[in-house]
């Protein structure tokens, strides 16, 4: 597309209008693409994924005895892969992929539904919502994919996308800190109604979008490219530590990493780079260390806001601002609050004392107390009724957030070893199918997009994992495909849905060619 | 293009690392291949231990080995707060609250050893103090918040001993068994309730203390009001047997616990000012703590019936509040400092060869050290009135105290309160010890009160 020079207004509309004329284009040659379908293909992938459906609720049947479980838990689900099945065949991806991803999101289904017993009475609706969530993320990943494909088709001016991009996760951010609701001290959902969206999930994406068109803008500099991508990084870190929501920014800074060796060619001066980084990061963290030992005014007489002392009594200086008892509850002069900029001071001030509370825990050293190591001593003890093709025995209860950030307990005990070592064996098996489509493509933006989603589900599989066995520190991450929570299922299946679509074969309509490259 | 083959091919050979640690990791802690530190079914754990604060094992390992529950070695004192461990019933209490820490094997087969805030010895020595009678014993240590006694009698005749729930009760000619301690106890309502924390009724004149607080933080310390009658409001409310105290200040209130004076002063501060004061003192919300969650209640409606208020502010009325939060309310009053802080029972949890600490100490909110001096002051008269300062050197150890009577709905009699505050050294204690249903004045609980300020100053010179 050559630029020349036009007014805002026009730009914006041919841009527009190139977007409708691309997404008509899409959905014709989706359609194309269905008519195309083949049966025996069609077929094929639906047993496979009929067989992986069996297998797992023979093998739980095997275990608990249940007979139930199919009817009332397999079927809306082996639904929701019958449309992965036809989607993969629209696209006749890879058919490996296909049976893979299934074959996670049925067990993920599984444990979800399991986790909530599917004799109770309330199962069948929670199987029912469960599998709405994941159509409405097929729904969406089928309507965004025109966009992906028009951001990698070349055919828009990329800088205009980032910026959208961009203004997009910062309001997403600032709407959070405004109207976010807390959990576990991470200020990463937004309520509307009943409905909670964990916006952190939404804003991970996109940042994840607009480091990949960084790679792709072919008109920057990779000085340029490293730059700016590095600066969107931090904004994004910014706000993530402040919400405190610290698994996304670790995830994005992992794919900042790895796309600085995959895409970038001159490699000679990555340690330099790393070094670099690493004395940043230390610049910052000094800061938050001198922000965090800041005296702010108390803005009632009396009683002060927070609290936590961990040993004033016996002198020593380690004093922890605790969500718990913060804002004690009022009082006459606890009604005068603080002004907004000490509102988010006062939060910038508590992100060092728990990365530092964090890191302490992740290496036993340091004032931790069994609270702060419950998660994982609750985890570990748990993991001692494992057994190779799981137990029934051991109460997972005490294990917090078992169906989100400590799901991969959940699979070590209640499925067994074996089983686990399946999960880890797909994953690499669908890192590994994928990787080989990307070195093999000629479509480099797309691969570029491709190949960051799936480090990301992968990575993310990884480091919940690792979390969960003690290798890693607790930072709230939850494993693709397995655990629960709306928001994740449906970005990840976003990602899988537009992998598939990069995986596509060329195809042939007939009287018209139409072919993709 | 980019050359990337080699990197994506890197890329898969790190996952697979990642896998294979993973794995390996997983197949270390679970043990399953047999390793020195093999799996320990449930079902095969010798169940952890309870320590007082000494040191003192407040459970033991039991002699007939794993398996077995431990065996409470202070049944009387103990049972409300330890609890059962019974093949019957389950776990209650903070076995019950704990079994993550006591009942699981960690990498031995052994569970958790649970090291305690309270002092046994203490505790079993007051413990007497309750024969005969249903109520509870609060000690804390205001400064830190540690519990130090926690006792607790559900039941004026029965006694509740836990490690007894398993035994027979009752047995037939030839032996076999009819009905265990476990049935019997189940038939008695409300045996196993831990009265310390039980938020049932109003707590009585020991709420003036609050009102008390309210006044003197909103400058009005000086209120005075004529008692011509003793009745106030048409008679709805009026003071014991209609005494009539005159012209009455706050410290004169605060002796003869006038209800008029201080139905006076609620209705004098108002509704909001009398809902800010008591929630300073965390009335009406929950207070979670480490092996419970402190619930209580006051009218706290925006628009109030003046009847509902005045009763509100000599502590009748809709009020409800346990006796643990009582101390800790006076205990905030005689520390000085102004914070009153969160009761907690876990010192520290050593389990697997690591020990822990157990509970964060933690400052649930904060008062005016000015104000709290000066009611400081005036309950120290009233203890004074009270004659608990019988045997004590005022320079050494500071006493306050308020008694209170309440109405309960029950019907069954009163629930009697006495709140004390015993400050001597560095140390600073919150005491609350309460009968429940009995036809009883607080002024028959001063015996017991002069008992366990004796037991406690005793119990510190000697324990530290």
């Amino acid at each position: 597309m050559t630029t020349t020079a036009k007014s805002p207004g026009r730009c914006i509309g041919e841009f527009i209008g190139h977007a409708i004329r691309y997404t008509i284009d899409f959905y014709k040659d989706f359609f194309t693409r269905i008519k195309d379908i083949s049966v025996p293909d069609f077929s094929s992938r639906f047993v496979s994924v009929l067989l992986v459906n069996l297998a797992f609720a023979a093998y739980n049947y095997l275990r608990s005895g249940n007979g139930n479980i199919y009817m009332s838990v397999f079927l809306p689900y082996l639904f929701v892969n019958t449309v992965i099945v036809l989607l993969s065949c629209i696209y006749k991806s890879s058919h490996l992929f296909t049976i893979l991803t299934s074959m996670l999101l049925t067990i993920g289904s599984g444990l979800q539904t399991y986790m909530i017993s599917p004799d109770s009475e309330n199962a069948m609706s929670e199987v029912i919502k469960l599998a709405a969530v994941q159509l409405t993320g097929i729904i969406c990943s089928i309507l965004a994919l025109p966009v992906l494909s028009l951001i990698t088709s070349g055919k828009i001016s990329l800088k205009a996308v980032r910026l959208i991009l961009f203004g997009v996760t910062v309001m997403c951010y600032l709407l959070l800190l405004v109207a976010g609701r807390e959990i576990n001290g991470t200020r990463a959902w937004l309520y509307i109604g009943s409905l909670s969206l964990q916006i952190t999930e939404i804003s991970k994406l996109l940042a994840i979008i607009h480091l990949s068109l960084f790679v792709i803008d072919s008109k920057l500099t990779d000085k340029i490219k490293m730059r700016d991508s590095l600066i969107m990084l931090l904004v994004h870190c910014a706000f993530l530590v402040v919400i405190n929501e610290l698994g996304t920014a670790v995830i994005l800074g992992i794919i900042f990493f790895l796309q600085r060796i995959l895409f970038y060619p001159d490699r000679k001066k990555i340690a330099t780079e790393i070094l670099a980084l690493f004395l940043l990061g230390c610049v910052l963290i000094a800061g938050l260390f001198g922000i965090s030992k800041i005296e702010l005014p108390d803005t009632n007489n009396t009683a002060a806001e927070e609290t936590a002392i961990t040993e004033q009594t016996s002198g020593t200086e380690n004093q922890e601002m605790s969500e718990q008892t913060e804002a004690p509850v009022s009082s006459s002069s606890q009604k005068k609050e603080d002004s907004v900029a000490l509102t988010y001071l006062r939060r910038i001030q508590r992100i060092y004392p728990k990365l530092e509370k964090r890191v302490c825990v992740f290496l036993g050293i340091g004032d931790i107390t069994a609270d702060d190591t419950y998660q994982t001593d609750m985890a570990k003890k748990a993991l001692r009724y494992a057994d190779l093709f799981g137990t029934s025995k051991g109460s997972l209860a005490s294990v917090p957030e078992i169906s989100s950030d400590f799901v991969f307990i959940y699979v070590i005990v209640r499925l067994g070893l074996i089983p686990m070592i399946i999960i880890l064996l797909t994953l690499i098996f669908i890192f590994g199918d994928t990787l080989i489509y990307a070195a093999r493509t000629t479509r480099k933006n797309e691969m570029v997009i491709a190949a960051t989603f799936i480090c990301t589900i992968i990575f993310q599989s990884f480091i919940c994992m690792l979390s969960n066995v003690g290798l890693f520190p607790v930072i709230g991450l939850p494993m693709p495909f397995i655990s629960s929570g709306g928001t994740s299922t449906v970005v990840t299946l976003l990602m899988t849905t537009f992998i598939m679509y990069f995986m596509r074969k060329n195809t042939e309509n007939k009287g018209k060619e139409v072919v993709r490259k | 293009m980019i050359d990337i083959k080699k990197l994506l091919a890197g890329l898969v050979s790190v996952s697979m690392c990642f896998a294979v640690v993973i794995a390996s990791t997983v197949a270390y802690l679970s043990g399953v291949f047999g390793t020195d530190e093999a799996p320990v079914p449930p079902g095969e754990v010798t169940e952890g231990i309870f320590l007082d604060r000494n040191g003192i094992e407040i459970t033991s390992y039991s002699p007939e080995g794993k398996n077995h529950p431990a065996v409470l070695n202070f049944s009387k004192s103990m049972s409300h707060l330890i609890g059962y461990n019974s093949t019957r019933l389950g776990t209650s209490g903070l076995r019950n609250t704990l079994k993550n820490y006591i009942l699981t094997g960690g990498k031995d087969d052994t569970g958790a050893t649970i090291t305690l805030t309270v002092d046994a010895y203490l505790q079993e020595a007051l413990c007497s103090l309750l024969d005969g009678h249903k109520g509870s014993i609060s000690i804390v240590n205001a400064k830190t918040g540690e519990i130090l006694v926690l006792l607790s009698r559900s039941n004026s005749e029965v006694l509740f001993e836990a490690d007894r729930v398993d035994e027979a009760y009752a047995r037939d000619k030839d032996g076999k068994v009819l009905q265990y301690y476990s049935d019997y106890y189940n038939s008695i309502d409300g045996l196993y309730i831990n009265m310390a924390t039980l938020a049932e009724d109003s707590g009585g004149s020991v709420i003036k203390v609050i009102t008390a607080y309210g006044l003197l933080s909103n400058g009005m310390g000086e209120l005075t009001y004529y008692d011509a009658d003793g009745t106030f409001l048409d008679g709805k409310i009026h003071n014991y047997a209609h005494t009539p105290y005159y012209e009455t200040d706050l410290g004169k209130a605060l002796i003869n616990s006038s209800n008029v004076y201080f139905a006076n002063a609620a209705l004098t501060l108002g509704n909001k000012r009398m809902r800010d004061t008591f929630s300073t003192f965390m009335l009406g919300n929950e207070i979670t703590l480490d092996f419970t969650t402190l619930n209580s209640n006051y009218a706290n409606a925006q628009y109030l019936d003046d009847f509902i208020l005045a009763s509100t502010g000599y502590g009748q009325g809709q009020l409800q509040i346990s006796p643990l939060h009582i101390a800790s309310i006076i205990g905030t009053v005689v520390s000085g400092d102004g914070r009153m802080m969160k009761p907690y029972l876990i010192d520290n949890i050593a389990d697997d060869g690591k020990q822990k600490e157990g509970t964060k100490k933690e400052v649930l909110t904060v008062i005016d050290t000015e104000v709290s001096h000066k009611l400081k002051e005036l309950l120290a008269s009233t203890a004074e009135s009270y004659g608990l300062y019988d045997g004590f050197n005022k320079e050494d150890v500071t006493i306050i105290a308020k008694s209170g009577t309440a109405e309960t709905w029950r019907n069954n009699g009163n629930h009697t309160y006495f709140g004390v505050g015993v400050e001597f050294g560095d140390n600073a204690y919150g005491i609350c010890i309460d009968f429940v249903d009995e036809d009883v004045m607080s002024s028959s609980l001063i015996p017991c009160v002069n008992e366990i300020i004796n037991e406690l100053i005793t119990a510190c010179d000697i324990r530290g």
